[in-house]
């Protein structure tokens, strides 16, 4: 208590048995106790110092009687003892003594109960006044507690809001951190207003230069998306709005910057305002155009293998019904042999992803099986030139079939002859051509075959046609000759340039 | 008079198969031609075929022009692909679809079917 620290301690103690006067005032027993006792030794008091005082004062100890007693134990309890004290003192006291004679006692008695009703009016008013004071003076103290016990919860409150805060801001820091490293933009936008707000990571995301309070008019952020999306795009939102749901969205947009199309993935929620309709929106945006092309190639992938595959299983078909044999073992043998020709394109075509294959490579994997001749009786060499996936196929079933007469009938037949193969860009007035030898040297005695097999098939028409070029086989004394002149563009990659 | 097949297939092995299997059964093959550009030449001339049999996809270029080029000179046509139905331009998932790898005997019914229809 403020006012009562500041006080002298005795003084503070008078101070407040005063303002508990009259003492008794909740217990009117002994109230009525007190009244007769002070009566009782008042009496008592007059009867002993009867002798020693002069006549004239009866009341001289009934006065003080009665005004302890309305001090002490109220006002009414005074009246009494008034009453009490006069009885007594006009019987005894005064004169006539010994008797309730009124004559010669009339001026005694009249300024009796002219003091008596003086002193109880002025203890009463003092007494009401005194109530007054402690009831203020206790509204005072109640005040000051209350006060205190605010500024106590105050402090208390703002420390826990502190605290609430610093733990919120550390959180938003982190969610803010996490987000921006894994690239997701956060929004929000108030649909009354139409005020969006984004942060960073969104003005990132779109291209755009961050504004300072981060706000994007609604128009502006449905103006960024891809033309072809925008429509479903605030169709879903506004959706969205109206259930006051949640949603989903893959988009395009196009960026701010280079005007590059990314590709989206938004996910939003809608929190209701206090009539329960939607208030605010607050959703994030990721980056998932990697990913996308990444899901595009994979398919392309899938239907250009499938594709491959079933195109391939119609060249086996093909091959084996044009391999001819003069039994089923000799025809198991021819076909074998180009099956597994054409596994080894495929094979050189996977090692280099699709991509285009080198003729050097090509031609080693088709002359696997000579491999121990190569550099000495097989002598190889050319340009550098990368040859697109069907031209592997092609050019690789040639080199088999040529081969595989070379071995049965030509160079390769005996121990001592050679092959010859070459291949070049060949600069042109319109296009570059692509001009490929095979030349045999020191075999048996060429004969021309008799009637023309699949093996001719492939070397000749099949090359001719695949890649639009000009075959010219010869059957000269000094060996076999074949000579592919076709478009460079028809047998390059096309990713090669 | 024969019936004259036009192949258009840009995988020669398996034009020349096709083209084999036609000629056994008794057509006169027109081709193969390998590419678009070809196929639309061929149909420039009058009267060049009497029905087709075409691949979905002519060295990475689409066969609907030449799908629209038959459709406009009346001939009918059978569409040898490995895609699905489903993956096939409208123009060509209208025709008669043979699966490849193509079986000869489906091959030469699938053609026949179209003469008579056509």
């Amino acid at each position: 208590m403020v006012e009562t620290d500041s006080e002298p301690a005795a003084s503070g103690r008078l101070t407040r048995w005063i303002e508990q006067l009259p003492l008794t005032q909740n217990n009117p027993a002994l109230g009525l106790a007190a009244t007769f006792g002070i009566f009782a030794t008042a009496w008592l008091v007059r009867a002993a110092v009867n002798d020693a005082l002069p006549p004239g004062f009866p009341y001289v100890t009934f006065f003080p009687a009665v005004i302890v007693t309305s001090f002490l134990c109220g006002v009414r309890f005074g009246a009494l003892s008034a009453l009490l004290c006069g009885i007594v003192a006009w019987y005894y006291y005064v004169t006539p003594l010994n008797s309730f004679a009124l004559d010669g006692a009339k001026v005694a008695l009249v300024f009796y109960v002219f003091v008596v009703a003086t002193d109880l009016a002025l203890v009463h008013g003092m007494q009401t006044a005194n109530k007054q004071l402690a009831r203020e003076r206790q509204v005072t103290r109640d005040l000051a507690e209350a006060k205190e016990r605010m500024v106590q919860e105050l402090k208390h409150r703002i420390a826990e809001r502190k605290e609430a805060a610093d733990a919120l801001l550390e959180s938003e820091m982190k969610m803010h951190l996490a987000t921006q490293t894994a690239g997701i933009g956060l929004w929000q936008w108030h649909v009354e207003t139409g005020d969006v707000r984004w942060d960073r990571t969104m003005f990132e995301l779109y291209g755009i230069s961050p504004t300072a309070d981060g706000s994007v008019p609604y128009n502006d952020y449905i103006a960024s998306v891809h033309p072809e999306d925008a429509v479903r795009q605030d169709m879903v939102l506004q959706d969205t709005v109206r259930r006051c749901g949640e949603s989903s969205r893959e988009f395009r947009i196009l960026r701010g910057d280079d005007g590059s199309v990314r590709h989206l993935l938004a996910e939003e929620v809608a929190r209701a305002g206090a009539d329960g309709k939607t208030e605010w929106v607050v959703g994030t945006n990721l980056d998932i155009t990697e990913q996308k092309h990444r899901e595009n190639h994979v398919q392309m992938l899938m239907a250009e293998v499938n594709h491959r595959a079933k195109n391939l299983l119609g060249v086996v078909l093909s091959v084996a019904h044009q391999t001819r044999g003069t039994d089923h073992a000799e025809f198991m043998q021819h076909f074998a042999a180009r099956i597994q020709s054409l596994a080894a394109g495929q094979d050189v075509l996977v090692e280099n992803e699709w991509k285009g294959v080198q003729v050097d490579t090509l031609v080693r994997a088709q002359l696997n099986h000579f491999r121990d001749l190569l550099g000495n009786r097989i002598a190889l060499g050319g340009d550098d030139v990368c040859l697109s996936p069907p031209a592997v196929q092609t050019i690789g079933m040639a080199l088999h079939e040529l081969a595989t007469n070379a071995s049965k009938y030509g160079a390769l037949s005996n121990d001592h002859g050679r092959i010859t193969i070459t291949w070049r860009r060949v600069p042109g007035a319109d296009t570059d051509r692509f001009v490929m030898t095979w030349i045999e040297s020191d075999g048996p005695p060429v004969v021309p075959p008799q009637h023309k097999g699949f093996g001719s098939t492939v070397t000749g028409k099949l090359v001719r046609m695949s890649v639009d070029g000009d075959v010219d086989t010869e059957f000269a004394p000094s060996g076999f000759s074949w000579r592919l002149d076709c478009p460079l563009e028809s047998i390059m990659d096309k990713e090669d340039g | 008079m024969k019936h004259r097949v036009l192949v258009v297939e840009d995988e020669i092995l398996i034009a020349l198969f096709i083209s084999e299997v036609l000629e056994t059964a008794g057509f006169d093959v027109v081709g193969p031609w390998p590419t678009v550009s070809q196929a639309l030449a061929q149909l420039a001339i009058p009267d060049c075929c009497d029905v087709a049999v075409l691949d979905a996809s002519l060295r990475n270029e689409s066969a609907v022009a030449v799908a629209k080029a038959l459709v406009a000179l009346g001939i009918p046509f059978v569409v040898a692909t490995g895609y699905n139905k489903s993956q096939l331009p409208p123009e060509l998932a209208a025709a008669p679809i043979l699966a490849k790898p193509v079986n000869t005997e489906e091959l030469i019914a699938c053609v026949r079917r179209a003469l008579s229809t056509g």
